[in-house]
């Protein structure tokens, strides 16, 4: 069992136990997020999909076109 | 080095506060709208009493006005015309007094609005909730574990972190960041076309590297909630408001606007998870918007990065009169 945090940009950070070899799907749906076209998905920084492995302790954060970078 | 401890007993204490404030407004509103409907429903009762007193003068004085008058001399010393003018006066003073006193009600009423206080009263019992059950109440950092997980992310070069000053100070130093726009790359690839006037580019025009810099960011010892970055590089552009700047959307020295950003940064900041906190931040760094105010300015980096003699920059990010008398050639 492993441990992992998917972090949703706009969103929240939430943190997923996984079974070894979990991919960044198996996380996304361990924390109820659901992914369409568009996102962007890093796992630890590194660019990632749906069926890139997560290790434990990794951070995969998913970001959507994020806006409202306004002054 | 030392462990480096951070607490967040002032964030507990003040979400805690939080809740207590909004429980004693809606018990205060309560009672405050309870005076305010009684103070406006007297003053209404006096208004319709003067009401009363001058209608009813005015048909004895139209019906009878010598009798009127005779008891106005007799009975008050006073002329009918000013006793009749006298009461006019009191209802005008009336009818004041309880519009201030129904203005003030519903002022009272939309202060405490119930929907509004119960609202933020759930808002604040669930951060509180939050911060109880699923923060420690203080964490400890390791240094050396801390660095060396930040040196093992993309583009980090070079991590450190110390205490200062009551807070714990992680540089960062950021190499290789490329920004993308984060909205439509076919609006920005537009953008750009217009403001250069060039339309051969294609949508690869569009990924901007910044030059390596190095990101700072302070969190309170005594209250991880209390965070704040800076973000320092040799090269500052003409960006948003003129100011000179290393990103499109770091609007000055200390405040980049996080925009989508924010809830999780915050949320991690508050955790006391740097590493996600840092990692967030490098995919911030990672992209501008085209279509807001500030990252509409992406075309200066472009510029920087493509014809990099054509714009003016700045090494030093907090001098503000070395660019006096400096001309703008953007736009």
């Amino acid at each position: 069992m492993i441990e992992a945090k998917v972090i949703q940009v706009p969103g929240a950070v939430k943190e997923v136990a996984l079974e070894d070899g979990a991919t960044v799907q198996d996380a996304l749906s361990a924390a109820s997020v659901t992914v369409e076209s568009g996102y962007t998905i890093k796992v630890n920084g590194a660019d990632a999909d749906a069926s890139t492995p997560v290790p434990s302790g990794a951070r995969v954060i998913i970001a959507k076109g994020a806006k409202g970078n306004v002054a | 080095m030392d462990n480096i401890i951070l607490k967040n007993t002032t964030a507990l204490r003040e979400a805690a506060d939080a809740v207590s404030r909004i429980h004693a407004k809606v018990a205060i509103g309560k009672v405050t709208i309870r005076d305010r409907e009684r103070i406006c429903k007297g003053d209404f009762g006096k208004y319709l009493i003067s009401k009363r007193i001058l209608i009813a003068a005015l048909r004895i004085a139209n019906a009878d006005k010598s009798h009127m008058e005779t008891f106005c001399r007799l009975f008050i010393d006073t002329p009918l015309d000013q006793f009749l003018g006298t009461r006019r006066a009191d209802l005008g003073y009336s009818r004041e007094v309880y519009r201030r006193a129904a203005k003030t009600l519903i002022r009272t009423r939309e202060e405490y609005d119930q929907d509004t206080l119960d609202a933020q009263l759930a808002t604040a019992q669930q951060n509180y909730a939050r911060l109880k059950l699923n923060k420690a109440p203080e964490i400890t950092i390791d240094p050396v574990a801390l660095t060396s997980n930040l040196e093992s992310m993309t583009n980090v070069q070079q991590a450190r972190c110390d205490k200062q000053a009551g807070a714990l100070l992680v540089s960062v130093d950021l190499k290789n960041i490329v920004m993308s726009p984060s909205d439509s790359r076919r609006y920005a690839l537009e953008r750009l076309h217009n403001t250069i006037g060039e339309s051969a580019l294609t949508n690869e025009a569009l990924d901007i590297e910044l030059d390596p810099c190095t990101l700072n960011l302070w969190i309170s010892s005594e209250d991880m909630m209390q965070y704040h970055f800076t973000l320092r590089s040799e090269t500052n552009l003409k960006g948003y408001a003129n100011a000179f700047i290393p990103h499109p959307h770091w609007i000055d020295e200390n405040h980049p606007c996080l925009g989508d950003f924010e809830g999780p940064v915050t949320e991690a900041a508050n955790d006391g998870d740097i590493e996600t906190v840092i990692a967030l931040m490098i995919m911030y760094l990672s992209q501008y918007n085209s279509e807001d105010t500030a990252g509409q300015y992406f075309v200066t980096w472009w510029r920087h990065q493509n014809a990099p003699g054509s714009v003016m920059s700045r090494g030093c990010f907090e001098d503000p009169n070395e660019s006096e008398g400096e001309e703008d050639d953007d736009d």
